[in-house]
């Protein structure tokens, strides 16, 4: 089915065109749409500057180490990465996309929209191919390739790329419940520690992955197609073509996926069981009748409903103070304001200790089972520690930053308004509570990041004390950090960088010298080894975050840009 | 509260949603804003609740400027969109309870006038259904309730009428509306509906392009026109052929 009618589209521009030539006025609306509609986007720009951010750093492995295994390695981890990322992407393209709510509305089957909507997400992946492309491409340049095997490598990169489609296809079809945007954020953070701390983590990551490069080529299924590079090289071995077979096995498991996808794919307006009263948490909650049909939906009656209202019952806030020791701490220290606050942001209550407790649970898992795994292979040791220390530093990032509903956006007349705005809610005292439920966590922030930090030490050889101050730095730069994903919370419900003007021009240019001044303060701070010069540089980070912050509140309350996310042309 | 707009112009890319709007509300009163679709009255409404920010000019609220800082004043005014600001999954007394509390209006007497104003609005048997298991009137009209019950100075609703309230809703909004007007607050809304605006407002404000093309009580309108029993579709009328 066709959704577009070319001719008909014709005859509707001719029409446009036939009018527009006869009246002056539209005539001038006209050449000021124009002047709209010329707008530059920097988005195919970033694309192909990032498309060639593969090749860079196969470039510096391979000249680092001469090992193209490492490079290829480096292949393999990239692909995994955006297998994770395109799996986020598929489930978000299929199922949260911006257009589902007007195809809703058109009488199109489910299976044409589906093949509409994944079409778009494979348009939108086939950039990554440039990725493995250039690669691929750089090491091939730098191994003085003969033309035959040039031939080989854009049908290597296809593979690669392939195959990290039909794996990231096949975990949004089987695993669609793991945290996706989670993990992306985690390798987000990955990306933006080792933009700060390029000199100091580089050399130590490129060791990690010059040391564990075979096994991580055979274990990562985006490896294996980059394997199959080895053949090209002197003194391979023909036994890396068995691994055609799992990837064909992957690749074969694409018409599954999707059709698993597509199974699951209904729009509509489903019938969902009509919901039960939902009544205010109390002290001593509503008795609820023990011999009432679980099947049919709770009901109070009208006179019950009174009596909970009258006895003002809804008015209370959710109880949460009573669910940790760090949600009393919190509690206490909060205002009343902030109590109210913490009601709108968080209306189902908050939940700090039981997620650090997991947090907490889950690395020792992961150390414990490291220290077992020691004892078969330092390299299973090795990545079990990375797997438990990336899922559970994640998680950190999502209890201590997180924002609940603060800045959630409501749809109204076609653009989005962050609700906090329409309800007389202040920038400052909202923050304020943020910054108090993130300061709140640090007695926990710390023993983590030292203990982490301390992990990663013990692993890489570097004297253990490092790893403590280490650990301590960054627990101070997260908090600095909370500053920052507060500045970003807010300016994602505004119009701030939608277009280029000269009222948001200054805040632009501002925010831009403020970030990479963070950033280049936070590099200073955590790997100067002089602490005396370090621990000022540290405070001097938060002090930086905590300005930008101020700064763009002055825009925010100078008027400099709306409280609106304008829809995206 | 006095509400001021002093030169206010604002633009979106060539598209002048409010130019050079200069007009003054006074307290105690209904003004229904009412323009062709584009003309500027959710810009306007938007700018009073400090959502979109003027390019050029001031507003002012009792004489103070309006900053986005100004929490006693956005405290003052509470707005009402089309699509209602909701915790869907949550019931809506709880809502409504979010909202009082965000108003400091929940003191004493709040849970009778929440519960006089639920059996106004058909709404107590829904009272502790989670919103999304409303239709769209009824979620418009816990929306409503939360809005009656804060009872700020001022309250800004972009078409209330289109946003399927039943004639029972419709008709309670009303006359608390008036009520609320008699007590001095002023209620600023947005409609293409003439009838409704010629029957429920004390004052009209009609927008066209972006600029004020008449803002005055209805007799004066009529005063004014040729054709008396139509005004407003007259006005209309008139501002479409001076469009073409």
């Amino acid at each position: 089915m066709r959704l577009h009618s070319p001719q008909f589209e014709k005859a509707v521009h001719r029409g446009v065109r036939r009018m527009i030539r006869v009246s002056p006025e539209l005539k001038r609306e006209c050449r000021a749409a124009r002047t709209l509609r010329r707008h530059y986007s920097i988005t195919p720009l970033a694309a192909a500057l990032i498309a060639l951010a593969p090749g860079y750093l196969v470039w510096t492995m391979q000249d680092e180490t001469s090992h193209p295994e490492t490079a290829l390695a480096f292949i393999s981890l990239w692909g995994f990465a955006l297998m994770i990322f395109r799996a986020q992407a598929v489930l978000s393209c299929l199922f949260a996309s911006s257009d589902l709510r007007t195809l809703i509305l058109l009488p199109i089957s489910e299976s044409t929209v589906f093949r509409w909507e994944f079409q778009r997400f494979l348009r939108g992946s086939l950039v990554h191919l440039l990725h493995f492309a250039a690669g691929f491409s750089v090491l091939a340049w730098l191994l003085d390739f003969s033309a035959l095997k040039w031939t080989v490598v854009p049908l290597l990169a296809l593979l690669t790329w392939a195959v990290m489609i039909s794996m990231a296809t096949l975990c949004a079809a089987r695993l669609p419940w793991l945290p996706y945007r989670l993990l992306v954020n985690g390798f987000v953070v990955l990306i933006f520690a080792f933009i700060v701390g390029r000199t100091y983590i580089g050399p130590v990551l490129l060791e990690v992955v010059d040391r564990h490069a075979s096994s991580l080529n055979l274990l990562l299924p985006t490896g294996w197609p980059v394997s199959l590079f080895e053949l090209l090289l002197p003194n391979s071995h023909w036994a890396y073509l068995v691994l055609l077979i799992p990837i064909a096995a992957v690749i074969m498991t694409f018409n599954g996926s999707l059709r698993r996808l597509a199974g699951g794919y209904r729009y509509q307006e489903r019938a969902i069981p009509p919901a039960s009263d939902l009544v205010p948490h109390t002290e001593t909650p509503t008795p609820i009748s023990q011999d009432r049909d679980p099947e049919r939906p709770f009901r109070l009656g009208p006179t019950a409903i009174e009596e909970v209202i009258r006895s003002r019952q809804f008015l209370m806030p959710f109880p949460w103070q009573n669910a940790g020791w760090l949600e009393n701490l919190l509690w206490r220290w909060l205002s009343d304001r902030e109590k109210v606050l913490a009601d709108f942001v968080f209306p189902n209550g908050l939940r700090i200790s039981a997620s650090w407790k997991t947090i907490f649970r889950n690395l020792g898992v992961a150390l414990l089972l490291a220290l077992v795994a020691d004892l078969v292979s330092p390299a299973a040791k090795f990545w079990l520690l990375a797997i438990g220390l990336f899922i559970t530093i994640c998680h950190v990032l999502a209890v201590f930053l997180a924002t609940g509903r603060a800045f959630q956006v409501t749809i109204s007349s076609g653009i989005g308004i962050p609700m906090y705005a329409g309800l007389g809610i202040g920038l400052r005292e909202l923050s304020v509570f943020l910054v108090k439920c993130s300061t709140v966590q640090l007695p926990f922030v710390f023993p983590f990041a030292i203990l982490c930090s301390t992990m990663v030490v013990w692993q890489t050889g570097m004297p253990l004390q490092f790893g403590f101050w280490f650990g301590l730095k960054i627990g101070v730069l997260l908090l600095a950090g909370r500053f920052l994903t507060l500045t970003f919370g807010i300016s994602g419900g505004t119009n701030d960088t939608a277009r280029i003007r000269f009222r948001s021009a200054g805040l632009i240019i501002s925010m831009a010298f403020f970030m990479l001044a963070f950033l280049g303060l936070c590099a200073a701070s955590l790997f100067i080894p002089d602490q005396r010069i370090a621990l000022p540089l540290l405070a001097l980070t938060v002090a930086e975050a905590y300005a930008t912050f101020r700064l763009y509140g002055w825009f925010y309350n100078g008027n400099r840009f709306d409280l609106m996310r304008l829809p995206q042309r | 509260m006095n509400i001021e707009f002093r030169g206010v112009l604002k633009s979106y890319g060539p598209v002048r949603a409010l130019d050079r709007v200069s007009l003054l509300i006074e307290p105690g009163q209904i003004v229904s804003l009412l323009g062709p679709n584009g003309a500027g009255k959710t810009t306007l409404i938007r700018c009073i609740a400090g959502i979109a920010a003027p390019d050029k000019g001031s507003l002012y609220l009792d004489e103070q400027e309006f900053r986005r800082d100004r929490l006693d004043l956005r405290r003052r005014m509470h707005l009402l969109p089309d699509f209602p600001f909701h915790f869907w999954e949550q019931s809506v007394v709880r809502n409504i309870a979010i909202v009082l509390r965000l108003f400091e209006a929940d003191g004493n007497g709040a849970e009778e006038r929440v519960l006089e104003l639920l059996r106004d609005f058909d709404l107590l048997p829904l009272a502790l259904r989670p919103v999304n298991s409303l239709s769209r009137g009824q979620a418009y009209k816990a929306a409503l309730v939360a809005m009656l019950a804060a009872d700020r100075e001022v309250w800004l609703l972009d078409e209330p009428f289109a946003s399927g309230m039943d004639p029972h809703g419709i008709d309670a909004f009303k006359r608390h509306a008036r009520a609320a007007a008699s007590r001095g607050r002023t209620i600023l809304y947005s409609t293409q509906l003439l009838d409704v605006a010629e029957r429920f407002s004390d004052r009209v404000c009609v927008i066209h392009k972006g600029e004020i093309r008449a803002f005055d009580t209805l007799e004066r309108l009529r005063q004014q026109a040729s054709d008396k029993d139509n005004v407003l579709e007259e006005m209309f009328r008139l501002l479409r052929d001076s469009g073409r």
